[in-house]
């Protein structure tokens, strides 16, 4: 009942976004909507959002709305609401809700609940038409589970003659995700973003900590924790020359498990990706080779081995028990080609075909045994507003 | 002589209020066939805090006020209701939240409500003293 | 498949649902909709070692940030002359993480300016502050004062009120009476819903402020721990008087609230009662407001152990009762001696688990139940603070409040924490408040 009515009032939001604006409040939105096929009979993670055989339509469907408010001359609020297709069945929520507060042209600080600035499209993973591909490449986007965090940062940009620098410090805390099938919560997040911007593209690099990440699992009746400090380091790249596009990431994650987690957690990883489009008109055909690698080389548990702090009796085939999870520690490489078409200045159509090839000793994103190598095949509408 | 000494005792308690040079004195205006010819203080008061919402004949009454952080609106409410902005939106943000009252129709100034009183005889405003024409009828003067 | 085609509807639905609502020509009305929010950012730092309920909220121990986190999206729209709709959203950063929730939504028809009945969702006037709870700019704290803002699991309903306006020569006397029920919701951890609530609700204003006074009386209020599945249904009246008040510079607000809980099915248990009350004193200097807060909550209640509650929800349970039908003798008089002890055999958490009567984690739980005093906060709690803040209006519709609090659970009680306390908990708080 009261997610009819958050529907009715999404609608209505809607409707609001698409017409009236006053002086003071301004509405914008986006959505996207999607077909998956292919080998999907085990259920995989891409990003945030875990895609299976039953999620063939509503895995890439997300409706979102922006509200942006002027408080006075100096304050604003801006609003980001979110409804969902996966995981949790188009619940909607306020993805971004925070005050910002500009306190000279070249200084703003902001307080709220934000996007955790991971990697290069966190902020706008959710935004389908700001980037080439259905979705963000899995190998890096898959590696960071926290979206938002609360608490402040502070955007200093600085002007150059042909460059521009901005720079983004952040600090706060992540009380109670839900992610990866379990509700995680971090208390301390913090972090910086350094990012230079010229006229053909954009260079970031960003160190990003989570501390004191803390994961409940359910294993067979049993709540069991897994407690680590994250620390993660990306850096990304996206050029453009005359027609050609190049967008480049990689992201390092480093684990410190702490002493009150019941599992040891070794799934410190390298996500990367290259991607590379030629524009052809409204077309971008692309080309994607992204992969995962990790010093641990194994992701499953040897036969007959347990995890720490967990009861034997809670494992049924020891030896396909992921460590400590899969979404933790995932090898893989995978082969995306694409192609998106711009057919006006607010929507896209992107087609794509993956090849997703897991490492010997690992499940790659899938939630069980997907097999030597699997297919699948993504189209996507995606629009603004 | 005598003239001199009267001017300074205008303009000298203006230079202390800071804003001699904007400030010539709020009127308060309705339409020209409204019926009332007066208005107290305290009814205005009333009135743009939404405590009254008729008018004596119990025709509807259509406050309207100026920008947010506009030097007459802040004199107005200093002067009339006896709060400063602050104190005024902290009070309206109780009563939107809650469904219970609709704050007065912001207009961008003098011009605009003039315009907007002569053509509603529900309306009421009020303007700098030097915006005065025919167009409406002055009911108080705030000094 | 048949799910995914579902959920492909669901969005169908949503789609046809806004085309339609496109074509109603919205436009035809002078000023046909107006938007307001309201939003709030903060941290908290301090003794924050357990978890603690303010309102209807638990601020939780790692809230450090986000605690005081709320954004609110009002839209109001005039129908025609005599009525309109107005809908609050509102997402929250404790507990619910931002889910959007429906706070109001009602039809206001207004037939003379001193009379109107509004129906839809609406919200429970039981303090006076809690119609806009969550609007921070409307008060001076950084929250309202959680001894007497605690304890009242209810907030939204789905009903009727009137709103009735008596002009006493300059005066106004707000007569505010509803009738409603709570459709399952959320709230401070609880599942809740009541059949039939009445109250009201008069507020008498006049030159230095206003005075109120409530009385609500609710039936059947049922709440369950969705963690636990414990629950209890309750019948709970209340009545409460309040005062804010300005003399100049001088702010004085007060409240005092006397509330009693008479709980069924929730054996020995049966009745809480309670009263909570609180003083502000401020002084307003320009654009500062210090201010100073007593408050005290004080309820008693039977006392009864966790552990009771939850083996009296284990033993009502009719797979129980065939369970013991499968026991010797022997064994059922051990169980129902010592149960503890009986439910540490091996051979008895077996039957138990495979009965599915309980699960191996509520087991596990039952010897730590044992030194639990039930009902844990926030109905019974006993607890007193002083809190110190300063309100500043630092820009136009913009306020930031700085606060420090110390809070002294009383006697046995722990309080409004959810664990126990330190002696003197001392938190500060920083709160930046909006509207628009």
């Amino acid at each position: 009942m009261n997610r009819i009515a958050s529907y009715f009032s999404m609608a209505a939001l809607l409707t609001l976004a698409s017409g009236i604006s006053s002086a003071d409040v301004e509405f914008s939105g986006f959505a996207s909507a999607g077909v998956v096929g292919g080998d999907l009979d085990v259920p995989l993670l891409s990003g945030r959002d875990v895609i299976g055989e039953s999620s063939s339509f509503g895995a890439d469907n997300t409706v979102g709305v922006q509200v942006a408010a002027n408080v006075n001359d100096d304050i604003s609020v801006k609003v980001q609401l979110l409804g969902k297709g996966t995981v949790d069945s188009y619940s909607i929520s306020a993805q971004w809700a925070y005050i910002s507060y500009e306190v000279s042209p070249s200084v703003s600080v902001r307080m709220g609940r934000m996007s955790f600035p991971a990697v290069l499209f966190s902020e706008y993973q959710e935004i389908g038409i700001s980037y080439p591909w259905v979705r963000n490449p899995m190998e890096v986007y898959s590696v960071v589970p926290l979206a938002t965090y609360s608490g402040m940062d502070i955007l200093y940009a600085i002007e150059g003659d042909n460059m521009s620098w901005a720079i983004q410090p952040f600090i706060g805390s992540s009380p109670g995700v839900q992610a990866l099938g379990a509700t995680g919560d971090a208390e301390l997040a913090f972090g910086i973003t350094v990012m230079a911007n010229t006229d053909n593209g954009k260079l970031s690099v960003t160190v990003a900590n989570a501390n004191e990440a803390n994961f409940t699992f359910n294993l067979g009746g049993i709540d069991a924790t897994l407690s680590m400090d994250l620390t993660y380091i990306s850096a990304g790249i996206e050029y453009e020359l005359n027609n050609l596009l190049l967008i480049s990431e990689v992201v390092k994650k480093d684990i410190r498990n702490n002493p009150k987690s019941d599992f040891t957690s070794i799934s410190d990883m390298v996500g990367y990706y290259l991607m590379l489009g030629y524009r052809v008109g409204d077309f971008l055909p692309h080309f994607t080779y992204a992969g995962s690698k990790s010093d641990h080389g194994s992701a499953v548990l040897p036969a007959g081995s347990t995890l720490p702090g967990v009861p034997a009796s809670v494992y049924t085939t020891p030896a396909d028990m992921i460590i400590p999870s899969n979404g933790e520690l995932f090898l893989q490489k995978s082969y995306t080609l694409g192609v998106r078409y711009d057919f006006s200045s607010q929507s896209a159509f992107k087609l794509e075909y993956q090849k997703i090839i897991p490492d010997d000793e690992s499940w790659g994103v899938y939630f069980a045994n997907p097999g030597d190598s699997t297919s699948i095949l993504s189209f996507a509408v995606d629009v603004v507003f | 002589m005598k003239k001199f000494i009267v001017s300074i005792f205008i303009i000298f308690p203006l230079l202390f209020l800071g804003s001699a040079s904007s400030y010539a004195g709020l009127v308060v205006v309705v339409h020209p066939a409204n019926s009332m010819q007066a208005i107290s203080k305290e009814d205005l008061k009333r009135i743009y805090l939404s405590k009254k919402k008729e008018f004596s004949d119990g025709s509807l009454i259509s406050p309207l006020d100026h920008p947010k952080d506009s030097e007459t609106k802040k004199t107005f409410y200093k002067k009339v209701v006896g709060k400063s902005l602050s104190q005024v939106s902290s009070y309206w943000s109780r009563l939107i939240f809650t469904g219970k009252g609709i704050p007065p129709r912001v207009m961008r100034g003098d011009e605009e409500i003039k315009v907007w009183v002569a053509g509603h005889p529900e309306g009421i405003g009020y303007i700098n003293k030097k915006s005065i024409d025919d167009s409406v009828k002055v009911i108080l003067t705030i000094k | 498949m048949r799910k995914s085609r579902r959920k492909n509807r669901k969005f169908l639905g949503l789609a046809c649902g806004l085309s339609l609502l496109a074509a109603t020509p919205v436009q035809a009305l002078e000023n046909p909709i107006t938007i307001n929010g309201f939003a709030s950012a903060g941290f908290i730092t301090g003794d924050l070692d357990a978890s603690f309920y303010s309102g209807t909220d638990i601020i939780g121990d790692s809230a450090t940030f986000g605690a005081d986190n709320t954004i609110g999206l009002q839209i109001f729209s005039n129908v025609n002359d005599k009525v309109s709709f107005t809908g609050q959203l509102l997402a929250k950063g404790v507990i619910d993480s931002y889910s959007l929730d429906a706070h109001w939504a009602f039809v206001d028809y207004h037939p003379r300016s001193d009379l109107s009945i509004r129906a839809g969702r609406l919200v429970l006037p039981v303090m006076m502050v809690s119609e806009f709870v969550d609007v921070g700019y409307a008060y001076p704290w950084a929250r309202p004062p959680m001894e007497v803002y605690s304890g009242i699991p209810l907030t939204s309903y789905s009903g009727i009120d009137m709103l009735y306006t008596a002009h006493i020569g300059d005066n106004n006397l707000i007569i505010q009476p509803y009738m409603g029920s709570i459709p399952a919701s959320s709230n401070i951890g609880l599942d809740v819903k009541t059949d039939l609530g009445i109250g009201l609700n008069t507020t008498f204003q006049f030159e230095y402020g206003f005075l109120r006074a409530h009385v609500m009386q609710v039936k059947g209020v049922s709440g369950s721990d969705p963690s636990t599945g414990s629950g209890f249904i309750m019948d709970a009246q209340m009545v409460a008087i309040g005062a804010d008040l300005e003399f100049g510079n001088v702010v004085v607000i007060s409240e005092y609230i006397k509330k009693e809980f008479e709980f069924t099915g929730l054996e020995p248990f049966s009745e809480v009662s309670g009263e909570a009350g609180y003083l502000t004193l401020g002084y307003r200097m320009g654009k500062f407001l210090p201010h100073i807060t007593f408050a005290s909550g004080d309820n008693d209640v039977d006392q009864v152990s966790a552990l009771d509650v939850a083996l009296g929800q284990m033993t009502a349970d009719p797979d129980f009762l065939a369970y013991m039908g499968t026991l010797s003798p022997a064994e059922q008089q051990a169980l129902a001696a010592d149960p503890i002890a009986a439910l540490s055999d091996p051979a008895v958490q077996a039957g138990l688990v495979g009965a599915g009567i309980v699960t191996p984690s509520e087991l596990q739980a039952f010897p730590s139940l044992a030194g639990m005093q039930l009902p844990p906060s926030p109905l019974a709690y006993k607890q007193t603070s002083i809190t110190l803040g300063l309100r500043y209006e630092m820009l136009s519709n913009t306020a930031l409040k700085l606060e420090y609090q110390e809070i002294e659970a009383q006697e046995e009680s722990w309080g409004l924490f959810v664990s126990e306390p330190a002696d003197k908990v001392k938190l500060a708080s920083f709160v930046i408040d909006v509207t628009f």
